[in-house]
């Protein structure tokens, strides 16, 4: 049996509580993560869901109802070490590009691991390493931060988080505003960290996104989950998807657009690839 | 760069800087824990000094303004008297200016001189504080003599563009300290005497200045791209 | 920096919106008012005079019809404070003249004499500055942020004939308002991400000054840094867009000085006046 890394149950949440504009972001969400998987959580826009990522490494905590269990640490717990919790958890949140400070790029992607007392070759070859990760070469150790590009400072961002080598990554929205290619090395990223053992919990909205990544899927709608299970259980329930203000992939739209002018294709077609095997199916027999 | 794109950049500057300082005024962002009495220095006359060196002595001024009404409207701070809160704060960003426009072209010879300058009339004053507080005369004396020496070493260290950014930072914030604490003696404002007023000034403005000068030299060095440092500490 | 302590809540007074004669009035005639009675407040030394000034203005948050929610609200973060500055007073501070026996001590401790009168004055001195706080709060609750801000420009127009740019101030002014919660947001973002990358305890001790020092840079250089970024954008968009000052510009919002104004204005003079005499 994989164990599961993060167990959110029933969590709630509302901004400001206690003062005259409380805004309740989330009601009742529940989220499973297993051991080395890519799991993903979608949902339209102001569902909840960069307030529920926010639980994986105790920004929020469980105040009265729920609980959340991250490498079995329970953070509702006021005792819980959240220090020791969070060089576990790698959280890279929205706009990433904003949380830099140092002058330069090393500097900026050793502030995490400089606190684990390491020797200065273990933190550079740490720092280099999660550098190439996403694609910087040693050459940007010594450039100047606040003169890269949006999208090369939001990968030292994301260095940064990668050089503390995580145990579990949270990308709230990493591809969110970049171009193609930008996304398909985020995509290669994220399969390189599963193959080396990282469990992962993505935030997206893009569901062909998902689809080809993910291998579990919770759809939070209104600060509820409403769904949670395999990719292609989840995300072949349109009625669901309709109902929680998300569209289907663009395959399964063009599949059922096909199915519609008469040509029978199968109602699990999710991905570009799967529809592609689908037509030569059809064209086939 | 022509005249208007200069003009509006100035505008610009000041409203965004502004908004820092209310920012850093009305949220716990802008006080850092520190071990004196008060238990936090704020940081909020920061973007003052910092509009003062990017922009000149007009800018530092409008942002200054803009601080001494925040904390006039701000609930947290009880004295509403604006001979105290406001008028004082308005030279903050002025004097930080003149004192980076002053030091930005001077060498490392002047910026000695003008250090044992400020000694000696730091010593001096403490000669007359002594008279009357005798132990606080010699704190006083102890502390300059011991930045002097912390000051000199680290101008021969670092690069005299720097040190410019410092001074400004350390005068800014010495203004706000001593002027406001001044305004306040003289307002007979609650329980602010004049020895009060020192005793605060030294434990509470030292700090203070201690704390601009880093953070003023981490912003100008990150974002204009100043400072002699060539690379990363890796 | 326990949970990413919300911005959301910045310590600035809220608008409440009911539909008040006070709510209705002119925003330059507002803050001119505000103006005459803050001045009236500071400057009242009878006992008798800054009670009346206090009751005026708690009865103002009635005519403003607001819940009694918003009065407590407006005090409970000066609360402390208050209660230190009125110990204070009561120890150290002067006594209000013209009452003639209550000098005498009730209370003597080592240095510390405690009279009637010292403890009339520390309750005038706290009386002061709670009107005070009430009568920012109440500006703060009958007036939105973008009629106060064409309320000042409109103040600072006559500037502009003095060679003063009042308008430029007021752009300022406007600028900052209307880029401090976008700044917020992205001050929350930024707290949020370096917690997330900071070992140890969430909150350190005053004494850790270095490292104090350390995570208060990880959130004021990036957040200087998001003021520059935008100072670029907005300076670009301003000069795509012709801006010109204040020259031949017209106001969306047109505010109108009614009878209600001109009252209020003549209420607030006169209250000074009586200030000043007495």
């Amino acid at each position: 049996m994989t164990a599961d890394v993060i167990r959110f149950e029933h969590l709630a949440w509302t901004f400001g509580s206690g003062t005259l504009d409380a805004q309740l972001a989330l009601q009742d969400a529940s989220l499973c993560v297993r051991q080395g998987e890519v799991s993903a959580l979608i949902g339209p826009s102001g569902a909840g869901k960069s307030t529920l990522v926010a639980f994986a490494n105790g920004l929020h905590r469980p105040r009265r109802t729920g609980q959340a269990l991250v490498l079995g640490c329970d953070t509702g717990d006021p005792a819980a070490d959240l220090g020791a919790l969070r060089a576990r958890v790698g959280l890279v949140l929205q706009y990433p590009q904003l949380q830099l400070f140092e002058r330069f790029v090393g500097d900026d992607v050793a502030y995490g691991p400089r606190q684990l007392g390491l020797s200065r070759p273990e933190l550079r070859s740490r720092v280099l390493n999660a550098m190439s990760l996403v694609g910087l070469g040693e050459e940007y150790v010594d450039r100047r931060t606040f003169s890269l590009s949006g999208g090369e400072m939001r990968r030292v961002a994301l260095a940064g988080v990668l050089a503390m080598q995580p145990e579990v990554l949270v990308l709230d929205e990493a591809t969110a505003g970049l171009d193609p290619a930008g996304r398909q090395k985020i995509h290669e990223l994220i399969r390189t960290l599963r193959a080396n053992g990282t469990t992962i919990l993505m935030v997206s909205n893009d569901l062909d996104q998902v689809a080809e990544l993910a291998d579990s899927v919770t759809i939070l709608s209104q600060g509820r989950t409403v769904a949670s299970g395999p990719v292609r259980t989840v995300l072949a329930d349109r009625e669901m998807l309709l109902a929680a203000g998300l569209a289907p992939t663009h395959a399964a739209a063009v599949a059922e657009e096909i199915s519609a002018h008469g040509v029978s294709l199968p109602g699990d077609v999710l991905t570009a690839s799967d529809l592609e095997e689908a037509l030569w199916q059809k064209l086939r027999r | 760069m022509d005249a208007q794109e200069r003009g509006i950049r100035r505008v610009v500057t000041a409203g965004l800087l502004l908004a820092v300082t209310l920012l850093l005024a009305l949220t716990p962002v802008g006080f850092i824990p520190v071990p004196t009495p008060a238990g936090s220095a704020t940081i909020a006359h920061i973007p003052s000094i910092i509009g003062g060196i990017l922009e000149g002595p007009l800018v530092g001024l409008i942002v200054s303004l803009g601080f001494g009404f925040a904390a006039f409207l701000s609930p947290l701070v009880p004295v509403k008297d604006p001979l105290v809160i406001i008028v004082p704060r308005l030279a903050i960003g002025v004097v930080a200016a003149l004192v980076y426009l002053g030091l930005r072209k001077a060498n490392k010879a002047a910026l000695l001189a003008i250090l044992f300058v400020l000694l000696a009339a730091v010593l001096w004053a403490a000669k007359v504080v002594s008279e009357v507080y005798l132990w606080l005369g010699i704190a006083i004396a102890v502390l300059a003599v011991g930045g002097v020496l912390a000051g000199g070493l680290w101008l021969f260290r670092g690069d005299t563009q720097v040190v410019g950014l410092a001074a400004a930072g350390v005068a800014g914030s010495l203004t706000n300290t001593v002027l406001v604490l001044a305004a306040a003696v003289w307002r007979q404002v609650a329980g602010v005497t004049a020895p009060v007023a020192v005793s605060i000034g030294l434990m509470q403005g030292i700090p203070e200045a201690v704390i601009s000068a880093i953070i003023v030299v981490a912003v100008v060095a990150s974002v204009r791209q100043v400072g002699r440092r060539r690379g990363s500490r890796l | 920096m326990a949970e990413a302590a919300s911005l959301r809540s910045v310590r600035l007074g809220r608008y409440w919106r009911t539909d008040s004669i006070l709510h209705l009035m002119d925003p330059r005639s507002k803050l001119v008012a505000g103006g005459l009675i803050t001045a009236a407040t500071v400057v009242a030394s009878s006992p008798w005079l800054v009670l009346m000034l206090f009751a005026g203005i708690v009865s103002l948050y009635m005519v403003a019809r607001l819940p009694r929610a918003a009065i407590l609200a407006a005090l409970r973060p000066v609360l402390p404070l208050l209660l230190v500055l009125g110990l204070f007073q009561v120890v150290l501070g002067g006594e209000p003249a013209g009452l003639g026996g209550a000098g005498i001590p009730l209370l003597s401790w080592g240095p510390i004499h405690v009279s009637l009168a010292r403890l009339i004055g520390a309750g005038l001195s706290v009386a002061r500055l709670v009107s005070l706080v009430l009568l920012a709060a109440l500006l703060l609750a009958t007036t939105t942020i973008s009629a106060l801000v064409t309320g000042l420009e409109m103040l600072l127009r006559p500037l502009n004939r003095l060679g003063l740019p009042g308008h430029q101030l007021a752009m300022v002014g406007s600028i900052a308002l209307r880029f401090m919660p976008i700044l917020a947001e992205g001050l929350e973002a930024v707290q949020r991400a370096q917690l997330a990358r900071t070992l140890g305890a969430d909150r350190l001790s005053r004494w850790q000054v270095a490292r104090n020092a350390r995570r208060t840079a990880a959130l004021i250089v990036p957040l200087f840094a998001d003021a520059f970024r935008r100072v670029d954008d907005l300076t670009t968009a301003m000069l795509a867009r012709c801006y010109r000052g204040g020259r031949g510009r017209t106001y969306y919002r047109h505010a109108r000085m009614g009878g209600t104004d001109w009252v209020a204005l003549g209420l607030a003079a006169a209250v000074l006046a009586f200030a000043l005499a007495f």
